[in-house]
């Protein structure tokens, strides 16, 4: 198929009609970025290849921004030297129109779906399902362009639908319409029991299979085991009733043992009687030998008894008179020590301990009476410095001197009326009287500041009245003389009013005064200070001084007691006096502690006599009673034979008597072992040979019983019935199996046979493929590659560096690189198959980085494949494609608006 | 006096019916129901008694309901006595099925015979069993009958269950074909043998009711009749099975073929208790006319039969070297596959395969064939 002519309009941003005229050969579409060269290709696949009732996302995306109107474009294109026409809108109003062209006029062949059906056949694509039209659905168009929204190359292998394109290259190239639909057929039946990798479908029957026959086995297993367990009950029942049968057996025969040993028994009695009998009067002949012995032994025991208990006695008796001696020393020796002690020592004692205690009082005395001297030194300051400043303070308060504050106002105050005063006096008019005759007497009225004699300063009108003469008015300096004036009375006032209030006559009192103030101040101010620090010298000195005077007076309490003489020592003669009391004390501590252990152990070796004196009575009392019972019991014997000789004798003839007994009695036993004995125990074994079986028997029958349970249960358990249905079931299973096992692995020897010969067929096409893209190789390249291995899907996979003769992966060469092996095998394989009609490749600027010598080279290529392939470049630089002698179309202007379609 | 009484013979009572697939429960079920059709038969036909010569019971572990069954429907023989010899499936051994409880509950009409010892039945009848006491051996049971007293004129029946040395298999519990005439015994009623069949004599009733494919003569129950001692026994065999089992090997080339098929299967009877394993051999190159017509017979028995065993596989079309297939790829490996089915190891991609099992190798060329059919049509 090629394409003569492309009109779009409404579509991206194509608003307007714009028509595109295509040669055979090489057509170059320049435009710049954006300019609309991949939305013509666009334009193309989506006419060819989409449902013009398509509403998927990419379809909507075509439609202009904020536009309504059905993207829509027409394709002129020739197959198999038809011309076609090709028209579909999205969207909006969508149609689907086939032309084909008969006598220079375009027929309408097809429409709607059936339109696009047929549309797609062109290049042998297929229907997408929701979506829009993927590579896998452009049939031969996704190996002969390479658009912009491919990738380089494909990461991974082909997916089905591409490697079934691909195949579909085979297929296509067998074009047999039976044997399409036989492996399509193939491939569902495939599916039925495999997947894509070649393990069996989850979802198949067969899988099922598989999974359910282990669950049946192992069912079948339990069910068998429980068949087995139920053969071994029975097993062991047989076992037990064989026990059973032989152990009755068994027992039949020792009951006739028994029996027959128990009518033997019965001739046995008399023996029986008899051996009684005697054995009866030898144990009594022994028994009467046996109580004279003991009788006998009894006496002389008794009697030996009674002799040592009187030598005992003896013994204690003497004893008790040496205790009593012991006793009686021992107590004077303790009541001597005792009184020495509580007479004499104990009381000096006292009386030293006495006379320390009054020579330590009197020495603390003394120590107290320094400190009282000391401290009432103390408090006796602090009282006169509190005396002389309470005096300072009475002072200064009836002073009334002033402050620091008030004297410095003053003395401003003062200062200032001097300089008004002076200034009045400079200002002011001066007036003097000078009499020629008798001195006259002049009055001012009002006053007025008289200099010296007769002379006056006016400072405000003032009228003198001079006696018997007249009055003479005298003006002031003026208003300034009046401010001076104002400010001086001003001043005077308030001068005044602090002499007032000070009491001062004038400034010279008012200064005496302040100067006593600050005076007092300064001492006030010291006394506080050396009250300050005697306070802190002495905290609490009145109340240490009251402690002082009480602990004197305790002291001296406390040696009262010492004479006159002890009472006048220094305070050195009063410690060596207590030093040599000391002294005493301790000797005399020492002697009574002596004496003290000396009475302690003479009491207590009193006490032990008088313990000891008590054991012995005790011990005197036991033996007298002790030697009276053995008399009464000595006596108690002889009672019934008079005299211990007599009892001798009778003895003698007991013990004569018994062995006679013996005598007999053994003669008898000699053969009774073997006519009563023996026979006694075998008829006693078999008794209990008989009890014995009878009680095995038991437990036989017991056994029995709870294994005939034990079957029952098994038996109730319904699970012959279970194992049957369970084996039908296994074997139907088994059965399936095998014969969908049997058509698995026949579907997949087909299915594998058939890809085995379409892979054959494939590298047979892909041969002279894979020769002329080497040649190209080698010439893009410049020898530096001389051969690319393509698989059997056609898929690009390494790059033969022909100066080391090793394979680079294509993934390692450049991105450009990439793209132009890519190129070059599409242009290969489009070259291929049109050999019997022209094919359209397209590629989508794929080759912007190529540099300058490889795109002359590319040209070169272009060129060679343009001869059998018409190949549509779209780029934004026509520069590189000049000697190309292609058809260029500039995107969009030379597709100029249509006036219509 | 004459004595009539009803023999019959391994009811094999609780059996799996594996060879019935799913339908085996409505099997075994349909075994009590034509066991009381017996006893029906028993009380009809008058009988003095009833001889049950051996396995009763298909195994001692059959389900517990199986026996309280069995021992409801031997109760609906009352007051007819029964007289219950244990077999080789149900031999007197500890623990077995005559130690069950609900065995034990059955009436006393019901008589289990545990001694090789003679019984009266009747003043002038006496039984003579060979009761099994083990699964195995090859010791003649009827050993112990003794031989008949010249004044003795009692009608003597024996009961065994085994192989009359007659038969072909006869390893297990094998019994002189002599017996009944050196014993000088008037019947000698056996068991084991399922079919019906008749040795002077000694007959086997054979089962009441089939349990596999190919028994003959199965489906019986023998009503006997003895005027007086010494004379010949009437022996009269009664059908009372209602299943019927058949199996059928057919070579399918035409529709004649596919006609005969159908005609052999209806004549087995109403095909509502017929159990049919067919197996059609279809000839090369049968037509998809002639398989469907099979198909047609299938879905009809399938749906009509009691038990249908026809798998779905059979109705393949064979591959067939004469079928044309389009040249070029689908052609070669047609070739290839046949090759291998041949013996011989092809060249190119199928020489790999070449090892595959030849039923896979068919498999696959079947389903090739089938394909390029489908696709033709």
């Amino acid at each position: 198929m090629i394409i003569e002519r492309i009109t779009i309009k409404h579509w991206r941003g194509y608003r307007n009609p714009h028509t595109f005229q295509f040669t055979e050969r090489i057509n170059l579409l320049v435009g710049r970025n954006e300019a609309g060269k991949s939305t013509l290709f666009e334009a193309l696949t989506r006419v060819l290849f989409d449902r013009h009732t398509s509403k998927a996302e990419e379809i909507r995306s075509i439609q202009p921004i904020a536009s309504s109107l059905g993207p829509e474009a027409t394709i002129e294109f020739k197959v198999n030297g038809i011309r076609y026409r090709a028209r579909k809108r999205f969207l909006q109003n969508a149609i689907s129109e086939l032309y084909r062209e008969h006598s220079s006029s375009w027929e309408l062949i097809h429409e709607g779906d059936a339109a696009d059906a047929q549309l797609r056949q062109i290049l042998h694509g297929e229907a997408p399902n929701r979506t829009a039209a993927r590579p896998e659905h452009r049939g031969l168009a996704q190996a002969l362009w390479y658009l912009q929204s491919d990738g380089a190359i494909q990461k991974a292998a082909w997916n089905e639908g591409v490697r079934e394109g691909l195949q579909g290259l085979v297929r296509l190239a067998a074009r047999s319409p039976i044997e399409r639909r036989v492996l399509q057929q193939l491939a569902t039946c495939y599916q039925e029991y495999w997947t894509p990798t070649g393990r069996i479908a989850s979802s198949s029957e067969l899988s099922l299979v598989i999974r359910e026959l282990p669950q049946l086995e192992e069912r079948l297993k339990e069910l068998s085991e429980k068949t087995r367990v139920l053969e071994r009950y029975r097993a062991d029942l047989e076992e037990l009733r064989q026990s059973l049968a032989e152990k009755e057996t068994e027992l039949a025969k020792a009951q006739k043992e028994l029996a027959e040993s128990s009518q033997r028994l019965r001739e046995v009695e008399a023996l029986e009687r008899e051996r009684e009998a005697k054995e009866r009067a030898d144990k009594e002949a022994r028994e009467k030998a046996e109580r004279l012995r003991q009788e006998a032994t009894e006496l002389d025991q008794r009697q030996r008894k009674i002799q040592a208990c009187r030598a005992k006695i003896k013994e204690l008796e003497e004893s008790l008179s040496e205790i009593n001696v012991q006793i009686k020393t021992e107590a004077e020796l303790r009541d001597r020590h005792g009184r020495r002690r509580k007479e004499q020592l104990e009381p000096a004692f006292k009386r030293v301990e006495r006379e320390l205690h009054a020579l330590r009082a009197l020495e603390q005395s003394r120590k107290l009476e320094k400190d009282r001297q000391r401290v009432e030194q103390h408090v006796r300051r602090i009282r006169q410095v509190e005396k002389q400043l309470d005096a300072a303070r009475k002072q200064r308060r009836a002073l009334q001197a002033p402050s620091d504050k008030d004297w410095r106002r003053f003395r401003a105050l003062h200062q200032r009326l001097s300089v008004v005063e002076a200034e009045i006096e400079a200002s002011a008019v001066r007036v003097a009287f000078q009499w020629d005759g008798p001195t006259r007497q002049v009055t001012p009225r009002p006053n007025a500041r008289q200099l010296g004699n007769e002379e006056y300063i006016v400072a405000e009108p003032t009228e003198f009245h001079i006696e018997g003469v007249g009055s003479v008015y005298v003006r002031s300096g003026g208003a300034a003389l009046k401010d001076l004036t104002a400010q001086r009375d001003e001043l005077a006032h308030q001068v005044n009013q602090l002499l007032e209030r000070f009491k001062a006559v004038d400034a010279e009192e008012m200064a005496e005064r302040y100067e006593q103030g600050r005076e007092l101040e300064r001492i006030i101010s010291t006394l506080e200070k050396n009250l300050e620090e005697l306070k802190a010298a002495e905290p609490d000195a009145e109340k240490e001084l009251e402690g002082i005077m009480r602990a004197l007076e305790e002291e001296k309490l406390a040696s009262r007691g010492l004479s006159a003489k002890i009472r006048n020592l220094t305070v050195q003669g009063i410690r060596d006096r207590i030093a040599s009391r000391e002294q005493h004390r301790k000797r005399m501590l020492r002697e009574i502690d002596t004496e003290r252990k000396a009475e302690e152990r003479a009491t207590n070796q009193h006490l032990e006599l008088v313990q000891q004196r008590e054991a012995t009575l005790s011990r005197l009392a036991e033996l007298r009673a002790e030697a009276r019972a053995h008399e009464e019991s000595v006596a108690a014997i002889l009672a019934n034979y008079g005299t211990a000789e007599h009892l001798r004798t009778a003895v003698a003839a007991s013990n004569e008597e018994a062995r006679q007994s013996s005598a007999a009695l053994e003669a008898f036993r000699a053969d009774y072992m073997e006519k009563v004995t023996t026979p006694k125990r075998l008829h006693q074994q078999a008794e209990n040979r008989v009890r014995e079986l009878e009680r095995q028997l038991g437990d036989l029958r017991s056994e029995i019983a709870a294994t005939l349970a034990r079957i029952e249960e098994a038996a109730a358990q319904g699970n012959y019935s279970r194992l049957a249905d369970t084996e039908i079931e296994l074997t139907w299973k088994r059965h399936r199996l095998e014969i969908l096992n049997r058509r698995a692995h026949g579907v997949r020897l087909l299915h594998n046979l058939v890809l085995a010969y379409e892979q054959k067929r494939s590298a047979a096409l892909s041969g002279p493929i894979q020769e002329l893209v080497n040649r190209w190789l080698r010439l893009l390249s410049e020898d530096r590659y001389d051969a690319l291995e393509i698989d059997h899907d056609l898929q690009p996979r390494h790059v033969r560096m022909a100066h080391y003769g090793a394979d680079l992966p294509i993934g390692s060469l450049s991105y450009g690189a990439q793209e132009q092996v890519v190129v070059l095998l599409r242009l290969a394989m489009a070259v291929l198959l049109s050999e019997s009609e022209r094919n359209l490749v397209v590629i989508d600027d794929r080759l912007v980085n190529a540099d300058p010598v490889r795109m002359r080279r590319l040209c070169l290529i272009l060129q060679e494949a343009a001869k059998s392939c018409q190949i549509a470049i779209a780029t934004c630089n026509d520069t590189p494609y000049a000697g190309l002698g292609a058809n260029v179309i500039r995107v969009p202007q030379d597709g100029h608006a249509d006036a219509g379609t | 006096m004459s004595v009539k009484f009803l023999h019959t013979a391994d009811w094999q009572m609780g059996m799996k019916a594996l060879q019935a697939g799913h339908r085996a429960s409505d099997v075994r079920a349909k075994r009590f129901q034509t066991a009381r059709g017996v006893a029906e038969l028993a009380k009809r036909e008058n009988v003095d008694f009833v001889v049950i010569a051996g396995d009763l019971f298909e195994d001692h572990d059959v389900d517990e309901a199986v026996v309280r069954k069995t021992v409801a429907v031997l109760e609906s023989f009352a007051p007819i006595p029964v007289y219950v010899l244990p077999g080789n499936h149900d031999p007197l051994t500890p623990g077995s099925i005559w130690d069950r409880q609900s065995w034990q509950r059955v009436s006393d009409h019901v008589h289990l015979l545990v001694d090789a010892e003679e019984i009266q039945v009747r003043d002038d009848v006496v039984l003579y069993p060979a009761p099994l006491t083990q699964k195995r051996s090859a010791i003649d049971p009827t050993a112990w009958i003794p031989p008949r007293d010249p004044n003795d004129k009692r009608i003597r029946i024996g009961i065994a269950h085994g192989a009359l040395d007659v038969l072909p298999q006869r390893a297990n519990f094998p019994i002189a074909a002599s017996r009944a005439h050196e014993a000088g015994l008037d019947y000698l009623a056996l068991g084991d043998w399922h079919g019906f069949a008749q040795y002077g004599k000694a007959v086997y009733s054979g089962t009441f009711e089939q349990t596999c494919f190919n028994e003959k003569n199965a489906g019986n129950v023998v009503i006997v009749q003895i005027s007086s001692a010494g004379q010949q026994p009437l022996v009269c065999p009664h059908r009372v099975g209602e299943l019927h089992w058949l199996e059928l090997e057919a070579s399918i080339r035409d529709s004649s073929d596919v006609g005969r098929l159908r005609r052999c299967v209806l004549e087995g009877g109403p095909l509502s208790v017929q159990l049919l394993r067919i197996t059609p051999l279809l000839e090369p190159g049968v037509s998809p006319i002639i398989i469907e017509e099979l198909k047609n017979l299938r879905a009809e028995l399938e749906q009509e039969a009691f038990l249908l065993d026809w798998p779905i596989e059979t109705l393949e079309i064979p591959p067939a070297r004469s079928m044309s297939l389009p040249p070029g790829l689908l052609t070669d490996v047609a070739t290839d596959l046949n090759s291998i089915i041949e013996g011989r190891i092809p060249e190119g991609p199928a020489r790999e395969m070449a090892g595959m099992s030849p039923d896979v190798v068919r498999e696959a060329l079947t389903l090739l064939y089938r394909i390029v059919s489908e696709a033709q049509s």
